[in-house]
């Protein structure tokens, strides 16, 4: 009875809501119905930054034929996952070198944007939405979380420019989430578990949810019509937030939770959806340990696994940055005293800078191998969920020692879901070629560069997205070669 | 009355909201022929803590917004008028309101949603609903607010008590989008791109987070209501009254903080080897000395920017009086301690010199870029993307000056540093936690510097001689007001905004004490600041 009541008051609430909504949630179910033969395909990209040696951190050997396994190699941690590597070399921000600001800030801005650095708010931002919004807008609508955004450590306080990647497309930063905890409750917490509670409680719940969320999207839109312009665009962006915890909502009350929605997929895959243990409380002072950044590194990634297997998200970023890394000895200044200083000739210095870096490097590629591990670990269809992940690990920084966005280190991991050939080391310009070796200084063509935009506008389209431009539209067509 | 009231509520609503003095201003002339672009503010964590408080009536601040994700900062300030609701932030606070917030107002608001008996459950449940959200719109409550409101407690009453009721109509409300934002938009109506008046309510809402960052008063929204607040002079009684306030103070003291850089106190990162005093105790104990005289200069100095810069005071505990060699208080926790006249004012704190410091070593470049960019509002360029840009290495056998003085000779460098290292090289005496030094590496420190400014260049030897300086310069006293500006109008000034400006500056620089205050009267008494162009659909 009280069941049939609630169901009734939603289906009333669906139908009372405004028209375009309830058809999205419809289609939402039906798209999940649709993939449940196919795998779907979900999208990471992490970053971090410092730059890279590049003798240290391209492989050694043929485009197939390649090894991470030398001296000094900063990939070396993924030697065992090479078939799902596909490492670039010669990418480059070649946006920031045409349209104005090059160097750090400029790295994180256009890192997944492909815009330029704008500055007339006095901060640097990007003119566009960055790849994870675009495709949490065009993907996330199956899940129950469209993206999520997270922060191994946060660095300088605040939402610095080095801690944020994801960009809304009026250009302002969107906020992330630094605490494993906060995570975890954000993903599972809203579960109905308690025992021999009411078995209606739960749909009753939300029926009275639904209920407030009815208003709050009648009250936005309200003042949403009052609006032009970029005003207008906040509220959008408010409208899509209500829209998506009405859509989570909804297929809970309706009495088909997500999981359950793809029946007849494997009851593997259901074992492998488990919350797990939540992870530990920490508080503020101790989330801004540095010392627990390795801790709190691979709790997000555990959840990132977790959220995968449970199908909850598709799409992540995720940033982990690394002042200094005193659980490996490092305690001078990751950036000044070693990346900024990798061209020092002066020897027995040079080679301790060099080998700290590589520990730097190295650090970072295990904890990639890391991600890589816990996604294989999760069988799907015929294989894992790693073979229907991409990642894109990124930087800001080339040559490190020379302040340069080009050659930036950029690796693809994962299977892709077999959009892209991987086990490959792909050079996309001549090795050792330079652009800035006949630039004409900022605002002029840099001859000979591959921009980014073009990975960003590869990527898009091998997750539906249909477009030739990412960004910047200076820079057209998608990467070759990597299909 | 009731019963036409139910029958025609909207009708009867819309009469009397053009009875309240809210439209009276709408179809007025306007007092400027030209006006800033009308907008909505999604309001600050801050904001939100202080403007919940009074909606759910609860008796103790309880900032739990703190918890929420961060704003970012845009010229500096987390306050810009960028900020949205994004997924996640939507997700947390949905996530208070249902935790927290909710289950605390349906205890606090008891006696607003219980309904007597004899009394008919709806005709409550309607003035409740009108009560609250009038507490949290910061405008009169629709017809369509009403309705809607009272179609969720309807909804939930069926199967629920009353308390849950009221409790599920208070997560609405203070997640909704009429809660959240601030608007600036003017009277409905007016037609595209013409300069209006803001509505009263919008006007007093707008003097009252310009001031205080908290939502309006009582008296406010009275003044609101009567029409008052045209009236420069009633809006500057309204804006001394509000300055007096805790919450003021609180704002103000954020501005402060925000405007000089030191929201990263709590992850600052040293080289303990190279600098021995640095330490979780030392972070702790520098970051609260000046977090306290920031707090006092805002409580008991009227927040006077002269007393911030020139104070011969700080508040320190015994770490940091031995940290500054000077008198201590006699039980050793943090009191007002003299300093030494090797520092005055918050320029010289070794919270803010750490700051603009780098891990291992002191920054001319940092801080003689803070100098320019934070307190005389210039323009610092990045460097040319030829440049490499590699600090010097720390060395054992040399100064930092000496290091950082060989860049100057790259001409294509020197164009810039010429301006920002003299500043920063006069600060030297003072090492990268802010530690007052004569010998570097053995050597002797050289902190003779100069700064230019609009008469000429300055010379000068040592951080406190350049604070003693900046205190009396009028570029400083010109600075700070647009400074202000950015932290409450959250975006940078633009052509339209030089009235205002000059009106924030002329005020602020009567008083020789540089009071905050008077900035923000000037401020809020500009016809700038009540007008808006409205927008025009693309």
């Amino acid at each position: 009875m009280l069941r049939e009541l609630s169901r009734r008051s939603l289906l009333k609430a669906l139908a009372g809501s405004s028209a375009a909504l309830p058809l999205a949630n419809l289609l939402g179910t039906t798209d999940a119905y649709a993939q449940a033969t196919t795998p779907p395909l979900r999208f990471i990209a992490l970053f971090t930054s410092h730059g890279c040696l590049p003798e240290y951190w391209n492989p050694q050997g043929t485009e197939t034929g390649f090894t991470l396994d030398f001296a000094n190699s900063m990939l070396s941690p993924l030697q065992d996952l090479r078939s799902k590597l596909l490492i670039l070399d010669g990418l480059d921000y070649q946006v920031l070198y045409e349209r104005g600001l090059t160097g750090h800030e400029g790295g994180p801005v256009t890192f997944l944007t492909g815009s330029k650095v704008n500055t007339a708010s006095g901060d640097d931002l990007p003119e566009s939405a960055s790849l994870d919004q675009v495709l949490a807008q065009s993907i996330g609508g199956a899940t129950k979380f469209r993206s999520l955004q997270l922060n191994a450590w946060e660095q300088f306080g605040g939402q610095h420019v080095y801690n944020s990647i994801s960009f809304t497309a009026n250009g302002s930063r969107v906020p992330f989430e630094r605490d494993p905890a906060g995570v975890f409750s954000r993903l599972f917490g809203t579960a109905p578990s308690t025992p021999g509670s009411d078995p209606g409680e739960g749909t009753r719940n939300n029926a009275r949810k639904k209920s407030v969320l009815d208003f709050l999207i009648k009250d936005a839109t309200r003042l949403q019509n009052r609006l032009a312009g970029a005003e207008r665009q906040k509220l959008e962006t408010h409208l899509e937030s209500l829209r998506d915890i009405e859509r989570r909502l909804t297929t809970l009350g309706l009495g088909t939770p997500h999981v359950a929605a793809k029946g007849s997929v494997s009851a593997m895959q259901e074992a492998e959806c488990s919350p797990g243990t939540p992870p530990p409380a920490y508080d503020v002072g101790q989330l801004g340990n540095l010392t627990n950044m390795p801790t709190l590194t691979k709790l997000h990634m555990d959840l990132i696994a977790r959220a995968f297997a449970c199908d909850l998200t598709r799409v992540v970023t995720m940033t982990i940055p690394g002042p200094s890394m005193p659980w490996l000895g490092i305690t001078e200044d990751t950036h000044n005293d070693l990346a900024h200083r990798l061209d020092v000739t002066t020897e027995p210095l040079r080679t301790e800078i060099r080998t700290k870096m590589v520990k730097v490097q190295r650090w970072y590629a295990e904890q990639v191998a890391y991600l890589m591990n816990q996604l294989a670990a999760i069988p799907e269809g015929s294989g894992t969920a790693l073979d229907n992940t991409l990642i894109l690990w990124g930087n800001e920084l080339g040559d490190a020692s020379g302040h340069m966005n080009v050659r930036v280190p950029t690796v693809l991991a994962g299977g892709a879901g077999g959009k892209f050939r991987m086990g490959r080391f792909l050079r996309l310009r001549p090795a050792n070629s330079n652009p800035l070796g006949s630039w004409g200084g900022p605002g002029t063509p840099l001859p000979g560069a591959v921009a980014h935009n073009k990975l960003l506008v590869s990527i898009a389209q091998a997750f539906g997205v249909n477009v030739n431009t990412f960004g910047h539209p200076d820079f057209k067509g998608p990467l070759s070669g990597l299909t | 009355m009731r019963m036409i009231r139910s029958v025609i509520p909207a009708a009867l609503l819309l009469v009397s909201a053009s009875c309240s003095g809210n439209t009276q201003g709408g179809g007025d002339p306007p007092e400027v022929s030209e006006a800033s672009a009308a907008r909505v503010r999604r309001i600050t964590r801050a904001e939100f803590d202080s403007s919940v408080y009074g909606v759910v009536k609860n008796p103790t601040p309880v900032p739990m917004a703190q918890l929420l994700a961060p704003e970012d900062a845009i010229l500096g300030f987390t306050t810009h008028d960028r900020l949205q609701v994004t997924s996640l932030f939507a997700d947390q606070l949905d996530g208070i309101a249902e935790r927290n917030w909710g289950p605390i107002a349906a205890v606090n608001l008891t006696s607003d949603w219980e309904c007597a008996a004899g009394k008919k459950e709806e005709d409550c449940a309607r003035a409740f609903i009108r009560g609250l959200a009038e507490r949290a719109f910061r405008r009169a409550v629709t017809a369509e607010d009403e309705a809607d409101l009272f179609e969720l407690w309807s909804g939930v009453r069926k199967e629920y008590d009353p308390k849950t009721a009221a409790q599920f109509v208070v997560q609405a409300v203070i997640t909704s989008a009429s809660f959240l934002y601030r608007t600036e938009l003017g009277e409905p109506g007016a037609g595209a791109n013409k300069v209006v008046w803001l509505t009263q309510h919008e006007i007093a809402t707008a003097l009252s987070y310009a001031i205080s960052g908290a939502p309006p008063d009582a008296e406010l929204l009275a003044a609101a209501s009567n029409g008052e607040l045209k009236s420069a002079d009633n809006r500057e009684a309204h804006a001394r009254r509000l300055l007096k306030t805790a919450a003021s103070q609180t704002y103000l003291q954020r501005f402060i903080v925000e405007w000089l850089g030191l929201t990263g106190m709590a992850n600052m990162n040293k080289n303990n080897q190279v600098f021995t005093d640095f330490g979780e105790p030392w972070k702790d104990s520098s970051r609260t000395e000046t977090n306290t005289f920031i707090a006092h200069v805002v409580k008991n100095e009227e927040a006077s920017i002269k007393e911030l810069l020139t104070a011969n005071y700080t508040f320190a505990d015994g770490r940091m009086s031995f940290f500054y060699g000077t008198e201590t208080t006699p039980d050793g926790r943090i009191g007002k301690v003299k300093l030494p006249d090797s520092r005055v004012g918050i320029l010289t704190h070794a919270a803010l010199l750490a700051t603009y410091s780098l891990f291992d070593s002191s920054s001319p470049i940092r801080r003689g870029k803070f100098v320019l960019t934070r307190l005389l509002c210039q323009e610092v360029p990045p460097p040319p993307a030829t440049i490499p840009i590699i600090p010097p290495a720390v060395t054992t056998d040399s100064t930092t000056r000496a290091r950082f003085a060989a860049h100057t000779n790259n001409p294509a460098c020197a164009g810039c540093h010429r301006t920002l290292d003299p500043i920063g090289f006069g600060m030297e005496d003072y090492d990268g936690v802010g530690k007052l030094r004569a010998t570097e590496n053995g050597l002797p420190v050289d902190a003779t510097g100069s700064i230019e400014h609009s008469s000429g260049t300055f010379n000068f030897t040592g951080g406190a001689a350049l604070a003693r300086f900046l205190a009396d310069s009028p570029e400083v006293a010109d600075c700070v007001p647009l400074q202000l500006f950015r932290y409450v109008m959250g975006r940078d000034e633009v052509t339209v905004d030089a009235p205002a400006l000059a009106d924030m500056r002329s005020r602020f620089r009567a008083d020789p004490r540089l009071k905050l205050g008077d900035a923000l009267v000037g401020l809020v008494r500009s016809p700038y600041f009540v007008h808006r162009r409205t927008l025009s659909p693309e």
